[in-house]
């Protein structure tokens, strides 16, 4: 009895939820305030992230996998700027299996000096170049960095700028796997279930820790940038950090801003509301292979939005949006859009990719 | 292989923890060392295990990079005296407690792996 | 023994679970459903049995060009109400679908309608020639950009020549600058009719709601169902799109597959995944239980590959499309390849069966898990089968699958069969076509 109360006050202290439904496979993800705005050095965030599922005290790399698609199931660990993400994909009746892999990584990671050159930094070095290879991603990044600075400002993906050794991975790792630190969902799980599982499991040996999950606003600048590049196409884009009460009104702005609703949305290649516990950031990119046009369609975009737009008439698509979203993503989250009205577009943060020459600068726009 | 360096160990451990066995095995493997001679070459046991194969280089790929420089200098220096048929100046010789198994480690975990890989690729379904 | 362990100690089923329903309505319309209660929002749409297959060489494109049509022109709408609209083409059907969430369906309803009226003939030219430039400039940016896809569509158009299938769903640069506003009008008048479509609806919403308010507010033309001239039909082939300016080869080779109702479908399937995909960038990728990992992986010979067994109204393709930078050993990677299809025949294990078999479902349940695609397999599979095909049942039918029923399968549908191929980039050293052939069987095993 005794023994059985006090794992369930275990339980209780880990941030668990579940949905369960009728599909036949089922998805468990660990998140972890562990992503790179919480990184000790730079990219050691995305290097923890890619060290996942490498070996285990417990089990290899090697028989992970093969134990895994005997089973049907697959992993995966991403990193953004709040988040390490830990997935599971598998069909319904394995959960138990999969609670106790995750516990796994998340606790018993060998963290072995050969996997840093043999696996795990040629993982990252792809993820960098495919990234570099898409102007808008680079933008983003750009952006960012401009807007934040430091923390959600710093850089995503690993790129040896600052020597990250196994040591750092080790420590951040220490860090950030901590049992208030984390939040585990289910898709397609029993609640009961999976509670059940993870008391039985290793992230039960989880230290308490302390969340990191900040909730101070952070500092915000208003800055330019702009990087001469030949990879793919010619981006202009730009940025408005949101405060956490102002998100509505953003969501909706960048439904409003890609649909019919607006005039110029042909030209606009994304738009869109990044949201963080503390903060977000509105970002919007122009993006051609002809720099001339990209300047001619930025230009136009931004001086339609400072003469101010009502966006009230996308409140519908953008709730839909929300909905859409919601159902697909592990990590539903509620806004209220009622009270969204107009918007005008104040000081903003500019961001150049590609062919700058004939890219306008910031005090043009 | 005919032989692998996880049997060698396995051979190994139990002589030494037979006292029986170990008081007679042990004076002959210490004759053994002097007789080859590979210490007045400045090298360690480990340099002259064979490397042309994947278990090895798989190892040689993973030991620390200071460790491998040893080697390397070991090596050259050695193919010296070698070639000018000289031994090293005895104060150079490699003592007993400096031939330590710096590879071993590496080459037991590379034959795991691949031990553990056939193992999986070989797996038996049960029903 | 790894899933007997764990399977025990948990099987339950969720009262929330609906099975597909179909409905068939005085007219010949058909409404099939696959609600789910718990979904925030719903689909509905219409499925045409009309694809690429329907088209012709002088008309090819003209499904893009209307899918076009409706996304543009039912934009503004859709937007205003709160309603999200998507097209796609596919070789045998074409959807048009309206997402909406809470009480959407009659607005959601009344913009499709409007919306296939428009394609009928009532949207203006300008917005006819709009979407048809549009369809043009996507197949151009295919052509250049998307060299895989490429790969794939010509090794339809090389496998099946002069036949339906041969034609690519985006159309050709060729037809689509000819197309004019009567060529889509009358090919919307003779297949957009209520013998050739499926009602769809998937989500958050009632079957009996659905099929009222279609009967209330959707008509279709009547009229037969347009009749396809010719089957498709395979010939062993290749095409070559030499081009040593790309940074590396892309290439596909694949015999002749299954139609999605041959009994064999999920054994073509099953044998896919005894090979399934691999990655090299990706680590786990690289530790799967692939045998032919083993090869590929010790020379590098390619960078990514993808098995499929693709399947159409009556005929299919299995085979595999590979990114090579390793561009002058092309011939180890097909010779190698081409050798582990042969296992199918004569030596594939229990267990590399059960492995696949485990991954297929996987795969196929974890695919259709939002509205929109639900909505799209439920108006296809109803319009090739006559009834959506409910997930428990395929599960049966693949957990049936034997190592035997592949290596019958494989004898022959594989075994010293020939081939198409198609490649581009840096193919110098792909080998010609009776080389490669050769290596579809063995002199001795």
């Amino acid at each position: 009895m005794i023994g059985s109360r006090m794992r369930m006050l275990a339980a209780r202290q880990y941030h668990i939820s579940a949905k369960d439904s009728a599909n036949k496979v089922s998805t468990l993800a660990v998140r972890v305030h562990g992503g790179s705005r919480y990184a000790t050095k730079d990219g050691v965030a995305h290097l923890l992230s890619r060290f996942n599922f490498h070996n285990t005290g417990n089990k290899s790399a090697l028989r992970l996998v093969r134990e895994s698609e005997l089973l049907g199931g697959r992993f995966e660990s991403s990193v953004d700027r709040e988040y390490i993400t830990l997935k599971a994909t598998f069909l319904k009746e394995d959960l138990p299996y999969y609670v106790s892999a995750l516990g796994d990584v998340v606790y018993k990671t060998s963290f072995r000096p050969h996997e840093l050159p043999e696996s795990v930094l040629p993982a990252a070095k792809a993820d960098l170049a495919q990234a570099e290879t898409c102007p808008v991603k680079s933008s983003e990044e750009l952006l960012y960095g401009v807007v934040f600075r430091n923390d959600l400002g710093n850089a995503l993906l690993y790129d040896g700028v600052q020597k990250v050794n196994l040591d750092d991975i080790k420590a951040y790792a220490d860090k950030v796997y901590t049992r208030d630190n984390i939040e585990i969902v289910g898709q397609g799980v029993n609640e009961g279930d999976l509670k059940r599982f993870v008391n039985d499991s290793l992230f039960a040996s989880l230290p308490q820790g302390t969340s990191l999950a900040k909730e101070t606003t952070p500092k915000t600048y208003v800055g330019e940038t702009r990087v001469r590049s030949s990879q793919g196409d010619s981006v202009a884009a730009i940025a408005v950090p949101v405060a956490k009460s102002d998100f509505a009104t953003y969501q909706v702005l960048a439904t409003y801003l890609t649909s019919a609703l607006f005039d110029l949305s042909s030209v606009i290649h994304k738009a869109k509301l990044d949201t963080y516990s503390n903060a977000g950031l509105f970002s919007l990119y122009v993006k051609g292979a002809d720099a001339k046009v990209v300047s001619e369609n930025i230009q136009k975009v931004v001086a339609a939005l400072k003469k101010g737009q009502d966006i009230s008439v996308a409140k519908e698509a953008a709730s839909l949006q929300l909905a859409l979203k919601n159902e697909t993503d592990l990590f539903s989250e509620q806004l209220s859009l009622d009270k969204v009205k107009d918007f005008k577009l104040g000081k903003f943060s500019y961001a150049a990719v590609g062919d700058v020459s004939n890219l306008p600068f910031a005090d043009q726009l | 292989m005919p032989q692998t360096f996880t049997s060698i160990v396995k051979i190994g451990d139990f002589i030494l923890k037979t006292p029986a066995l170990a008081k007679v095995v042990v004076p002959v493997a210490q004759q053994f060392i002097n007789f080859s001679g590979y210490r007045k070459l400045g090298l360690r046991f480990d340099d002259l295990i064979e490397e042309e194969n994947n278990v090895a280089q798989k190892a040689l790929g993973r030991i620390a990079a200071d460790e491998s420089y040893a080697r390397n200098f070991r090596m050259l220096r050695a193919h010296q005296q070698s070639l000018t048929h000289h031994l090293l100046p005895k104060a150079q010789w490699v003592k007993p407690e400096e031939d330590t198994p710096y590879m071993l480690p590496y080459l037991l975990e590379a034959e795991a792996e691949v031990k553990e890989k056939q193992d999986l690729d070989n797996l038996e379904l049960v029903k | 023994m790894l899933r007997n362990s764990s399977r025990s100690v948990f099987k339950r089923t969720l009262a929330s679970h609906a099975k597909p329903q179909v409905t068939e309505l005085s007219n010949g319309l058909r409404v099939a459903t696959h609600a789910n209660d718990q979904s925030a929002s719903a689909t509905v749409g219409i499925v045409f049995g009309s694809g690429s297959t329907a088209e012709n060489p002088y008309n090819n494109g003209v499904s893009s060009a209307l899918g076009n049509l409706f996304k543009s022109q039912g934009a503004l709408p859709a937007a205003k109400a709160g309603v999200q609209l998507s097209s796609t083409v596919c070789k045998d059907s074409q959807s048009f679908l309206a997402s909406y969430s809470g009480a959407g369906l009659n607005k959601s309803l009344d913009i499709l309608q409007t919306q296939i009226a428009g394609a009928l003939g009532s949207a203006s030219d300008s917005a006819f020639a709009q979407a048809t430039q549009q369809s043009l400039q996507q197949a151009e940016e295919f052509e250049l950009n998307n060299h895989a896809g490429r790969v794939v569509e010509h090794l339809y158009s090389t496998a099946f020549q002069n036949t339906p299938l041969a034609l690519p769903v985006r159309g050709t640069a060729e037809a689509l600058q000819g197309l004019e506003k009567a060529d889509l009008q009358n090919f919307a008048a003779n297949h957009f009719r209520n013998s050739n479509a499926v009602i769809v609806g998937s989500g958050n919403l009632a079957h009996d709601e659905l099929v009222k308010a279609v009967e209330s507010q959707l008509s279709l033309q009547s009229g037969d169902k347009p009749v396809q001239k010719k089957q498709s039909s395979f010939l062993g082939s290749e095409v070559r799109l030499r081009d040593d300016t790309l940074p590396k080869a892309w290439i596909s080779i694949a015999a002749e597959g299954e139609a999605v109702t041959s009994p064999n479908y999920y054994v073509a399937q099953v044998a896919a995944e005894v090979f399934g995909s691999f990655n090299a960038a990706e680590p786990s990728s690289r530790l799967q239980g692939i045998k032919l990992l083993d090869e590929v992986q010790e020379y590098h010979l390619c960078d990514s590959y993808n098995h499929f067994s693709l399947s159409h109204k009556d005929a299919g393709l299995w085979g595999f499309s590979t990114v090579i930078s390793n561009v002058h050993q092309i011939d180890d990677l097909t010779h190698f390849t081409l050798k582990q299809w042969n296992r199918l025949t004569i030596s594939v294990t229990e267990q590399e069966i059960s492995r696949a078999k485990s991954l297929l479902k996987l795969k196929i349940s974890s695919a259709a898990v939002d509205n929109v695609s639900i909505a799209k397999s439920l108006g296809a599979d109803t319009l090739a089968l006559g009834s959506a095909s409910d997930l428990s049942q395929v599960f049966e039918k693949i957990d049936a699958i034997t190592a035997k029923d592949v290596k019958s399968w494989a004898s022959s549908r594989l075994w010293d069969q020939d081939i198409a191929i198609a490649g581009t980039g840096q193919i110098e050293s792909l080998f010609d076509y009776m080389r490669l052939r050769n290596d579809m069987s063995m002199m001795r095993w």
